[in-house]
C-alpha cells in the first residue's frame, strides 16, 4: 500500500506533528504509515484524509499484489 | 445546535482523556520514587544473598523500564500529542501476547536448567523463590523488549 500522506501535507505545508496533532495520534504513527509500514484503522484513515481534504480512496494507492491475510 | 453540542462533548471527552494521562504519568512517578526509596534502604543491609540481590534487581529494571516509558509519554504530552494511540496500543498488546509465550518457555527453560544444569553438571541449582524471580524478570525484560522492536518496526501483522 502506498499513501499520498506526504504529497498532501506539503501542499497544505503541515509538518508530520501538525498532522498528527490534528487527527490525534503520536508522530511516528503518521511517520509509519507514510512509509507504508503500518496500515491505519478506517477510523484514523478517515480522520487523516479529513485533516487533508480529499477522500480515503485517494489518499491511500493499493497494488494488485496487496492481499488480506 | 447539534454540532455545539457535539463540539463540546468532543472537547469535554479530550480533557477527560488528558486527565486520565496525567494521573496515570504522576501514578507512576510515584510508584518510580516509592521503589527506588525502597531499594535504598534495602541496599544499606550489610550482607547479600542471590535472593537479595534478584530482589533488588526486578524492581529495578522494571523502574528503569517504567521512566522509559514515563519520559516518552510526557515527551508527547508536552508537544500536545497524545501519549498513546491506536498503534501504540496495539503493539502493547501484541507484546504483551508474545511475552506471555515467551515466559511459558521461560519457565519450561528454569526447570529444564535444574535438571540438566544443575543436576547433571553442577552448576548451582536455583530454588522456588529464585526461579519465580527469574520468570518475572525475564517476562518483564521479553515484553518492554518485543514492545520496543514492535515500535521501532512500525507494525506487526
Amino acid at each position: 500500500m502506498r499513501t499520498r500522506i506526504k504529497e498532501l501535507r506539503a501542499r497544505y505545508n503541515l509538518t508530520q506533528e501538525d498532522l498528527a496533532r490534528k487527527v490525534g495520534v503520536r508522530r511516528e504513527t503518521i511517520h509509519f504509515i507514510e512509509k507504508g509500514n503500518y496500515n491505519p484503522s478506517l477510523k484514523l484513515a478517515h480522520h487523516i484524509a479529513q485533516a487533508l481534504q480529499t477522500t480515503i480512496d485517494a489518499l491511500f494507492l493499493f497494488d494488485e499484489q496487496d492481499t488480506i491475510e | 445546535m447539534l454540532i455545539i453540542i457535539n463540539n463540546k462533548l468532543s472537547i469535554h471527552k479530550k480533557g477527560e482523556k488528558q486527565m486520565k494521562e496525567k494521573i496515570s504519568i504522576i501514578t507512576g512517578i510515584g510508584i518510580v520514587v516509592l521503589v527506588i526509596a525502597i531499594a535504598i534502604l534495602f541496599l544499606t543491609k550489610s550482607s547479600f544473598t542471590i535472593s537479595d540481590i534478584l530482589l533488588v534487581i526486578i524492581p529495578l529494571i522494571l523502574v528503569i523500564g517504567a521512566i522509559i516509558v514515563l519520559w516518552d509519554r510526557i515527551k508527547n504530552l508536552k508537544m500536545g500529542l497524545p501519549s498513546a494511540d491506536e498503534r501504540a496500543k496495539k503493539l502493547q498488546w501484541k507484546a504483551g501476547a508474545y511475552a506471555y509465550f515467551a515466559t511459558i518457555w521461560i519457565a519450561i527453560g528454569s526447570m529444564w536448567y535444574n535438571i540438566i544444569f544443575a543436576d547433571e553438571l553442577g552448576f548451582p541449582a536455583l530454588n522456588a523463590g529464585q526461579i519465580v524471580a527469574v520468570i518475572v524478570l525475564l517476562s518483564a525484560l521479553c515484553w518492554f523488549s518485543f514492545q520496543l522492536y514492535f515500535m521501532r518496526k512500525g507494525d506487526i501483522e
